[in-house]
């Protein structure tokens, strides 16, 4: 629907929030409001069909909800800090509705700014969260969902109410969008651009037999191509550990090979940018050794050693690197703030997650299995949400 | 670099496809091996990609260049002294130019070729000639555009160009009455891009109500036809549009690159775009694999021209297909192919760049 002027304001949901008192963490009318909302969304026939929203309505389903709230139990007296501005991101559509659900969780009134450009994804998803909030009055006199321009007044506005700020963006957006002014109390949790990278143990996937080959790729195939390789957690490098690193690098490439030939529905322009990306990195300086192929989806870099800027070094639409190491020890150095996500494949994640508390590593804020990369939770981009989102009211007892 | 020399120095249409192909994929070979030797960027993509330049291989088995490349990266074959000049054409809308190394060779082998393709199409004579477009863009900064290298580089085949646009881009009636008194009726080359014939002189012209006589001309246009297709005009409609204003009948559209200059592919009567035997095309699907003819897939355009820029294999973000080989009702021999437009852009997925949109 198309803006009359760069000031207009389209509400797709809920009220401009009347009420912004605090809730408590996980209140149960916050619950009842999302298992409801899932309940929709796993009936909506046309929600059903976009795997995206289907995520969304399994993630916030009452069981997993429940889990959520006691896993988060700390014992800590916690409410809201208020009234929560959402900027959410143009390109990942459904990200709007975790923004909402993060902010709500914590117990705050939320306003929620989606993309400017219509999306299928996200008209639906706010047609059903509209739908939804009228049977949940209270949750609705505090909660809304807007639309407007980027260069309108609105961002400055709604940001001088804030008392805390969801900012999901690119870099410029992010710093754009900090500079605006807020209370003195007020909050940020931005998530800017990251990166992302996977450990495979070499050994473990030569064991492995077609069976777990074939489910490997599968849940990297999920965690890059879903997102032509652009979120923030996909990953774009692969450490190969241990002995037998090329058998092993291999075997992964051609089982990924036939998975994103049959499944990922490559278009000319993609393969021209990917193609034109490897190119640019060899002519970069990257100390690429050779450039392979496994099918027509899936190109590999590989390294003979780690160049500066391993950040940096990004594909798109199934462009990998890979190196094959003894040890993560000479990763060490490389794995700087801007690193996400580390995805791993038989290696022990705990060792990996103590390998990045014991070396003081400025990057990785999440170490998840092979095929959860993309997986939300209350703990993302390094936050704890939960606690970011809520003030503590210490009294006798707790601290 | 026998083969390579041989087809330069060939007549354009002189050889069939079958005759054509083996010395083609030979001088592609030699060309290839001389910017391994004398480009260590290309020499090492050549090694990452893990290509032997010095086995024989089919065109279609080359490693090629993205033609943005050239706009990203200045690459060449020729040491800094040996620079006579560096093409920077912005394209038509494009904001990041090409960067694109001569040497006087290259520039002279250039205007040969272009001039014994076209040559083939309109005759030897230099025609008078008129240019539909301004003066202005050829002058100052707009120099280095498409279209002023398009209207520089076919200038050779005309004599006394005639702007028939002042540079409000309105119709310069005082240039052309003059033009049309000396030379109405008679043969000339009429000569500019697309959509600027189209807008600024077929549908003004049609408003107007008024006929030219320029029914001897020959008309050049290329430039492609993105703004013409987004009005739903196709080669058939921009054909009729001109017979009606200047009963122009013989017209002539040519497909090329800015970054392999010279070696065109000349439409001839039969509305087919014809490969010289200096130039070929290879048609790719959306893996970047050949493709067999007749199916429609982007289009490579393959050169024996680009000696002092690693430019001889080129792809395009153009869509196209090859409607035959030695067969066209023209008399031509070799590959003819039609060109579908510009591929069309993804949907970009991911987290980077948000609240923009």
């Amino acid at each position: 629907m198309p803006l009359a002027d760069n000031e207009s304001l389209i509400r797709l949901a809920g009220t401009d929030p009347t009420d912004i008192r605090p809730r408590v963490p996980f209140a149960p009318e916050v619950l009842d409001f999302l298992a409801d909302l899932s309940t929709e969304l796993r009936q909506n026939p046309e929600a059903r069909r976009m795997g995206d929203v289907q995520s969304f309505a399994f993630w916030c389903r009452r069981p997993h909800l429940e889990r959520m709230r006691q896993a988060y139990d700390d014992k800590k007296r916690r409410l809201g800090r208020g009234l929560a501005f959402h900027v959410a991101p143009a390109n990942v559509p459904v990200n709007f509705a975790f923004s909402l659900a993060f902010g709500l969780l914590a117990g705050c009134a939320n306003i929620v700014r989606v993309p400017s450009v219509p999306h299928a994804v996200v008209d639906l998803v706010a047609a059903v969260i509209a739908k939804v909030l009228v049977r949940h009055p209270h949750v609705a006199a505090s909660n809304t969902l807007v639309r407007y321009d980027a260069a309108s007044r609105h961002s400055a506005v709604f940001s001088a109410r804030a008392d805390a700020r969801l900012l999901w963006g690119g870099d410029a957006t992010v710093l754009a969008l900090r500079a605006l002014p807020t209370p003195p109390r007020c909050v940020d949790v931005a998530f800017a651009d990251r990166t992302s990278l996977c450990v495979m143990g070499a050994q473990a996937v030569l064991d492995l037999d077609q069976a777990g080959l074939d489910a490997l790729a599968h849940g990297f195939f999920n965690d890059t191509y879903l997102m032509d390789q652009n979120a923030c957690s996909s990953p774009h490098l692969v450490v190969w550990l241990g002995a037998g690193g090329a058998e092993a690098a291999q075997r992964f490439w051609h089982a990924l090979g036939r998975k994103a030939g049959t499944d990922y529905p490559q278009t000319p322009v993609r393969a021209v940018d990917k193609y034109a990306d490897l190119l640019e990195a060899v002519l970069d300086k990257e100390p690429i050794s050779r450039a392979r192929t496994y099918g027509g989806a899936v190109t590999v870099l590989e390294w003979s050693a780690l160049p500066d800027g391993v950040a940096g070094c990004r594909g798109r639409f199934g462009l990998f690197r890979q190196i094959l190491a003894d040890s993560l020890e000479p990763l060490a150095p490389h794995l700087d703030g801007r690193f996400q996500t580390l995805t791993a494949f038989g290696v022990d994640r705990d060792q990996l997650a103590d390998f990045v508390v014991s070396h003081r590593l400025a990057g990785v804020d999440r170490v998840v299995a092979v095929g959860q990369a993309l997986d939300m939770g209350l703990t993302w981009d390094g936050y704890d949400l939960i606690g970011q989102l809520t003030r503590v009211v210490a009294g006798p007892g707790q601290p | 670099m026998a083969e390579l020399d041989d087809l330069l120095a060939l007549d354009p249409f002189a050889l069939s496809a079958a005759d054509k192909a083996p010395l083609f994929a030979a001088a592609v070979g030699q060309l290839t091996r001389h910017h391994r030797d004398h480009c260590a960027d290309y020499a090492r993509i050549l090694d990452v990609l893990g290509f032997d330049a010095d086995r024989p291989h089919g065109i279609e088995d080359f490693p090629f260049l993205p033609a943005r490349l050239f706009k990203l990266r200045r690459l060449q074959s020729v040491t800094d002294d040996q620079v006579h000049k560096v093409l920077t054409s912005s394209g038509t809308s494009g904001q990041v130019p090409s960067r694109i190394v001569l040497d006087a060779a290259t520039a002279a082998l250039q205007s040969r070729v272009l001039t014994r393709i076209v040559g083939d199409f309109i005759g030897k004579a230099r025609l008078p000639m008129l240019v539909i477009d301004a003066p202005g863009t050829v002058k100052g900064h707009n120099a280095f555009s498409a279209r002023a290298a398009g209207i520089l580089g076919f200038s050779i085949f005309g004599r006394n160009p005639t702007y028939a646009l002042n540079d409000r881009m309105e119709l310069d009636w005082d240039n052309l009455d003059r033009f049309l008194a000396a030379h109405g009726g008679e043969p000339v080359l009429i000569f500019g891009f697309t959509f600027v014939i189209w807008q600024h002189f077929v549908q003004v012209l049609e408003k107007m109500g008024r006929r030219l006589n320029l029914d001897q001309a020959v008309l050049i246009h290329g430039g492609g036809w993105k703004k013409l297709a987004e009005q739903a005009v196709d080669d058939a409609g921009f054909k009729a549009g001109l017979v009606q204003v200047g009963g122009i009948r013989r017209i002539h559209d040519y497909y090329g690159m800015v970054e392999q200059t010279g070696s065109i592919f000349m439409q001839c009567a039969a509305g087919r775009l014809h490969c010289p035997v200096q130039a070929d095309i290879v048609i790719r699907d959306a893996h970047l694999a050949p493709l067999p003819d007749g199916s429609r897939g982007l289009v490579q355009l393959v050169s024996l021209l680009p000696k002092s820029y690693p430019g001889h294999l080129l792809l395009s973000e153009d869509e196209g297909t090859v409607i035959g080989v030695d067969d066209c009702p023209c008399g031509r021999p070799g590959k003819t192919f039609t060109i579908h437009g510009r591929t069309a852009m993804a949907e970009i997925r991911g987290c980077s760049d948000a609240a923009g949109g």
